[in-house]
């Protein structure tokens, strides 16, 4: 009988079974996450917990992987799109779907191995990398955004990979005061953040290849975690020089901060 | 780290103020925290954010949405801050006040 | 289910520290603190913090590995009381692969691990040995075995994952 992973043998003897194995949070199942969910399913991820409380929209449809139009007339949720398109690809998955914000859910996160976030927020992330650091979780965090430059639309976005003893977003720069304020100050602000189909499965591809590694270190990983950007009009991916700037160990989340909090 | 001397001054308003740090930033964690009159319900859970955070020089969280005589705008809503769960409403403290003086600063709000 | 989850900073700092040659003992020994957080179905282990042994707190007797004086436990119990951690024992076997405990490990830990389970009873404790490239526990506490039990999930976390599992 053909394995369904023979064509991915080059990863080592060991890797179906450390998929088989490992325990991923996605954070988010809009454009990016749907695409994370359907390539975990792919690659014989088994146990998945699914954080997302909205349904599908029309204006989903752009770009949410498995969505279709009766999940619009429906009200589908996102996160039973997403394991109805997992279970189809590898129905002993296990798959546990959480309606609402993780925070809501939030001692389930902690016995991830990765969590994997494709939320929508400066904010959101900064919550989410805090308890990642708290119980050692690595973090790949991935997002795209359309600004004007020039009065011309500029497609960019991000992979990053943050490790608990690595640099923290912080201090990568990419979480940085004025981002957030900004996005405070756009709160409430008409319309969606725009999103496209093809900029969301490159970086959501990048992902997915940096958890395989991570996992099963293929081919090997940087020590201190990984930051790319991708440039949406010329299609590069490029690594940052912010994470080659970075402190090798990280400033705001000092090691000996883990587990619950404790206050003096 | 907060000073001694400030998180003795936070005691007199809160005995029970203990702080911790989380991202970089200090809190001060100040239990059963006495609200303003007309607040329901009158005391709850906060946490003072004594650093810049998401937008904002300083920060009151709440351990849940409170009513006030001039309602808020509650644009904080589960904000998972060292293990919990907090809400918030919009409101500009400005820097270089002492911990108490912030905090009292944000409760005005509530008045 | 009881998860115990390391650093790779703080696997290497520790494989490092405990290869380093003594004048008369044939291995080293440290104790690493945990803090401890629930699960929605059981504990997660963290551990925030490795102490070596002192040089001078070993104890000359080729017989076994290491052989360490007293003052060594009560100052790791002194430290799980003033920081409210789960603390664990931990050696090197030098070589790569999956290490296991050795008789004379078990019995050891037999002996060690009622100090701090009853020193703080709402605390795991427990005994890690390391190899060079792998790791093994085993962990005590009130609700468990005398004789320990197995973490079901054990990983080191840094650029290279490392997970063990224990099935049923």
């Amino acid at each position: 009988m053909t394995d369904r992973y023979e064509r991915q043998s080059f990863l080592g003897r060991d890797a179906t079974q450390i998929f088989a194995n490992s325990v991923i949070a996605i954070v988010g199942l809009g454009g990016g996450g749907s695409h994370v969910a359907q390539q975990l399913a792919h690659i014989g991820f088994l146990n998945i917990r699914l954080y997302d409380g909205d349904t599908a929209e029309l204006s989903n449809l752009n770009r949410l992987i498995g969505a279709s139009v009766n999940d619009v007339e429906n009200g589908t949720k996102k996160i039973d799109i997403a394991r109805r398109l997992m279970l189809a690809v590898n129905p002993n998955m296990k798959i546990e779907t959480f309606a609402c914000e993780w925070q809501q859910q939030a001692q389930s996160i902690r016995d991830a191995d990765v969590i994997i976030s494709c939320v929508d927020s400066y904010a959101a992330r900064q919550d989410i990398e805090a308890t990642a650091r708290r119980f050692l979780i690595p973090l790949v965090d991935i997002g795209m955004d359309v600004h004007l430059v020039n009065g011309r639309p500029h497609i960019s976005g991000q992979v990053i990979l943050s490790l608990p003893d690595g640099p923290c977003m912080k201090c990568l720069g990419f979480l940085n005061d004025q981002a957030l304020q900004q996005e405070a100050e756009k709160y409430g602000a008409a319309g969606g953040r725009p999103q496209v189909v093809w900029t969301n499965g490159v970086l959501a591809s990048i992902a997915v290849g940096l958890l395989v590694d991570l996992l099963t270190a293929w081919n090997g990983l940087p020590p201190n975690g990984q930051y790319l950007h991708f440039d949406g009009n010329t299609h590069e991916v490029s690594r940052s020089p912010r994470i080659q700037y970075a402190p090798p160990t990280c400033v705001h989340f000092p090691g000996d901060a883990v587990g619950e909090p404790v206050f003096q | 780290m907060v000073s001694a001397d400030n998180l003795q001054e936070l005691r007199s308003l809160c005995p029970d103020a203990k702080q911790a740090a989380e991202g970089g930033i200090d809190f001060v964690l100040l239990p059963g925290l006495n609200l303003p009159a007309g607040c329901s319900p009158p005391s709850t859970d906060c946490l003072l954010c004594l650093g810049p955070r998401d937008g904002y020089d300083s920060r009151l969280f709440f351990a849940q949405v409170v009513s006030s005589r001039e309602g808020r705008n509650w644009n904080g809503q589960n904000i998972r801050i060292l293990e919990r769960n907090w809400f918030a409403y919009s409101w500009r403290v400005p820097g270089g006040l002492r911990p108490i003086e912030t905090l009292i600063a944000h409760l005005q709000a509530l008045r | 289910m009881i998860t115990l989850r390391i650093t790779n900073t703080l696997f290497c700092e520790m494989v490092g520290d405990l290869r380093r040659p003594h004048e008369h003992a044939h291995e080293r020994v440290g104790f690493i603190y945990c803090r401890q957080s629930t699960l929605r179905s059981g504990n997660l282990l963290l551990p925030y913090k490795y102490k070596p042994i002192r040089d001078d707190q070993y104890l000359e007797d080729h017989t076994v590995g290491a052989r360490f004086d007293g003052s060594c436990i009560r100052e790791a119990m002194q430290t799980a009381l003033t920081e409210g951690s789960s603390v664990f024992h931990v050696h090197l076997h030098e070589h790569k692969g999956q290490p296991r405990f050795s008789g004379i490990d078990r019995r050891e830990m037999q002996q060690i691990m009622p100090c701090f389970v009853n020193l703080r009873p709402d605390r795991l404790h427990g005994a890690l040995v390391l190899s060079l490239d792998s790791a093994f526990a085993r962990v005590w506490g009130t609700d468990l075995p005398p004789n320990g039990q197995t973490p079901d999930r054990l990983s080191v976390v840094g650029s290279r994952m490392k997970l063990w599992v224990t099935h049923d």
